[in-house]
């Protein structure tokens, strides 16, 4: 699996920790779901979709 | 109650409970563990010695316990902490069996972990049936 959570993370400014704490998770969990190396529930998917504005088919590429 | 979550962090490679990370964290393990060290070498009478450890040690653990439920966790954490504690109990279990087959003798006690740990699964997969 492949993410575009950092390139739409850089568009809004955001750091990881701040991604981190608008979906309420670990910023550990941020860098893992930047690397791939995470599959996320559809709620924390739905949940960074929206918090970084755009949809999760745009950001997750399986 | 007493302690806050965001003062300690979940154990990950060194068992189970809690361990502080803030300067608080270690202020209120020292605040909890000072008054029985002082306790112990005051010369008084022993049942009053141990009828306030007991009161004291108690309330430190139902206020780590209240620390511990209150401790927030995101989805990644858990599923890592559910996959940690299943491969430590097949462990404990495999180590039970283990025992039991050395010694030849089946101790009451590991019946009743035994017997007590299937409830508990059955229970948790009841408890999760619909969710």
């Amino acid at each position: 699996m492949q993410t575009k959570i950092k390139e739409y993370r850089a568009k809004l400014n955001l750091t990881q920790e701040q991604l981190a704490d608008l979906v309420g998770v670990r910023r550990e969990t941020i860098v893992f779901l930047e690397q791939g190396k995470y599959n996320p529930s559809l709620k924390l998917a739905h949940d960074v979709a929206k918090s970084l504005k755009t949809s999760i088919d745009k950001l997750f590429i399986f | 109650m007493i302690g806050k979550s965001k003062w300690f962090s979940p154990r990950k490679y060194t068992g189970w409970g809690l361990t502080p990370v803030t300067w608080q964290g270690w202020l209120y393990i020292v605040c909890f563990v000072a008054p029985i060290a002082i306790l112990s070498s005051v010369s008084i009478d022993q049942n009053i010695k141990n009828t306030f450890t007991s009161i004291w040690i108690g309330i430190f653990l139902l206020d780590i316990l209240h620390i511990m439920t209150q401790m927030k966790k995101d989805e990644r954490e858990y599923l890592h902490e559910a996959i940690a504690d299943r491969n430590a109990l097949w462990f404990m279990i495999f180590v039970l069996l283990i025992s039991v087959f050395i010694k030849q003798v089946i101790d009451p006690i590991f019946v009743i972990a035994l017997v007590g740990a299937t409830l508990i699964k059955a229970g948790t997969q009841f408890y999760l049936r619909d969710k």
